[in-house]
């Protein structure tokens, strides 16, 4: 059997696309969510430049020593990822703090805003998101699938010309 | 056969490829803790910023009811007619911050808006009056007060929009630098910052608007940005003030084993952009600006003042010294009459 470069290097693309395809797939099956890390305030559970996965929890499951990803109080957009130091289950809030951060955070996060505890992470994954701009992100990923297109579309161009 | 079907897979792979790494490159981001209260009283709160942390007002209407004119000596209604915004900027972290703030304004804006940076204690909430022109004068120093002067001595000869863009090429620029530095916050500590929005008569009239009415300017829009970030800097710039032209003396330790001030301070200052040389530690203040700077001064460096100029004692926080420490944040001197 003949092995070409050529040919390692398709089942090698192959193969990596599939485990990462099947491995979003199993993260959205358990509705996980994933974020960049952006601040070493977690450090050394994961640092700036990670990618952390985040499942869903309910907010009586959650316990002292517990990560949680919630968002700000008053903000729908921005979320931090801290863990619990004490739990409030009457008033329904969380007190939390990053584990290298020297003091607490100064206010409590209440149950309706906690998006999920974390589940583990990807160490560097983020580099992805910090070297492209989004905006650059889409512009690459659509030169990208153009230029597979085109070449295949040249590609059998030739061989009807021929 | 089965060379198309490998064809069309790699089709396949390859998108999904791409769209894995579009998915990743997109990711939400989880960030530092901060806190926003974007309505009156304005709060910016942030417990932990190993990153930027920042904080946007959108949308905030600065209501201007006249303009006025900063660059003129006899303006004497500017106060009475800025408008001013207060944010009080939290710092629950261990560490020392600092805070920038910066304006976007709305693309419908009529022209002429400007803003200062000011920060207590040098302004405070109820001060009656407030003489924000004063201070904007003292804080901007010579370069401030030279253009203004030759705006006014060259109104016979220019026309207003010739004097406004001289003005503008000037002491506008001066303001904007001055707008760009940060507000120190200590750790644990909260630091009150003012934006004080003005309409600036030479760029309202300049629009076409009828000079007579500029009672009914109408409302600004604006964003206004604060970013907080560490101060890891582990040098800071120490600042004397003085109205007055008086010589200082700065001495320092020999080295790093001593915090006995001995030796004269050899090295540069600067006054605004310019740069002097000291090597017998002797300081010019008031002469050439109101401020003179020593930057890039290591925090934790000892020093000792001596005045040259008779009459004159220093003063930080409203106390008299001779020695002090400087600290992460800097320094700040004012050198008054005895």
């Amino acid at each position: 059997m003949k092995i070409s470069v050529h040919n390692v290097l398709y089942n090698v693309f192959s193969i990596t696309t599939t485990l990462v395809v099947l491995f979003l797939a199993i993260m959205f099956s358990f509705q996980a969510r994933a974020f960049v890390v952006l601040s070493d305030s977690m450090a050394p559970v994961f640092y700036r430049g990670d990618v952390i996965f985040v499942r869903p929890v309910s907010f009586d499951e959650l316990q002292e020593d517990d990560i949680i990803t919630a968002h700000f109080p008053q903000s729908d957009d921005s979320v931090f990822t801290h863990r619990i130091i004490a739990k409030d289950s009457i008033n329904r809030v969380v007190y939390t703090r990053g584990d290298s951060n020297m003091t607490d955070d100064p206010m409590p996060t209440a149950a309706k805003d906690i998006i999920g505890m974390y589940w583990f992470s990807i160490p560097n994954l983020g580099v992805i998101s910090f070297e492209f701009g989004s905006v650059i992100v889409y512009v690459a990923l659509g030169v990208a699938i153009l230029l597979i297109i085109s070449g295949f579309l040249v590609q059998k161009f030739r061989k009807r010309n021929s | 056969m089965q060379k198309k079907s490998k064809k069309v897979l790699l089709i396949v792979v390859s998108v999904l490829f791409v769209l894995s790494v579009g998915y990743f490159a997109l990711l939400a981001p989880t960030t530092a803790w901060f806190f926003q209260k974007t309505d009156k009283p304005y709060v910016f709160t942030f417990a932990d910023f190993d990153t930027e942390v920042t904080s946007t007002i959108d949308d905030l209407t600065v209501p201007l009811r006249a303009a006025t004119r900063f660059a003129d000596t006899d303006e004497t209604l500017f106060d009475e007619v800025v408008h001013v915004v207060k944010v009080q900027a939290e710092n629950h972290a261990g560490k020392a911050a600092q805070v920038r703030v910066s304006v976007v304004e709305g693309d419908e804006n009529p022209t002429g808006l400007h803003w200062f940076l000011m920060k207590a204690p040098e302004v405070q909430e109820g001060d009656e009056p407030l003489t924000y022109k004063t201070i904007i004068e003292s804080k901007l120093g010579e370069s401030m007060g030279l253009k203004s002067y030759q705006l006014i001595a060259a109104t016979q000869t220019k026309s207003v929009e010739q004097q406004y863009e001289e003005y503008n090429q000037g002491a506008l620029e001066v303001l904007n630098a001055h707008n760009k530095m940060p507000v120190p916050v200590e750790a644990g500590e909260s630091a009150d910052i003012y934006l004080v929005f003005w309409a600036e008569y030479g760029e309202v009239i300049a629009e076409g608007l009828d000079a007579d009415d500029l009672v009914t300017i109408g409302d600004y829009n604006v964003d206004i940005t604060f970013t907080a970030e560490p101060y890891s800097n582990p040098t800071a710039t120490m600042t004397m003030h003085s109205l007055s032209a008086v010589q200082v003396k700065i001495l320092v330790p020999e080295n790093e084993n001593t915090s006995v001030c001995t030796e004269p301070y050899v090295g540069t200052y600067y006054v605004g952009d310019r740069e002097f040389t000291t090597v017998d530690g002797t300081i010019e203040v008031g002469r050439y600006g109101y401020e003179s700077d020593l930057r890039n001064i290591l925090t934790g460096t000892r020093f000792k003042l001596q005045i040259l100029t008779e009459g004159y004692v220093f003063e930080d926080s409203g106390k008299s010294f001779t020695t002090g420490t400087v600290n992460s944040i800097g320094n700040t001197i004012n050198i008054v009459s005895e």
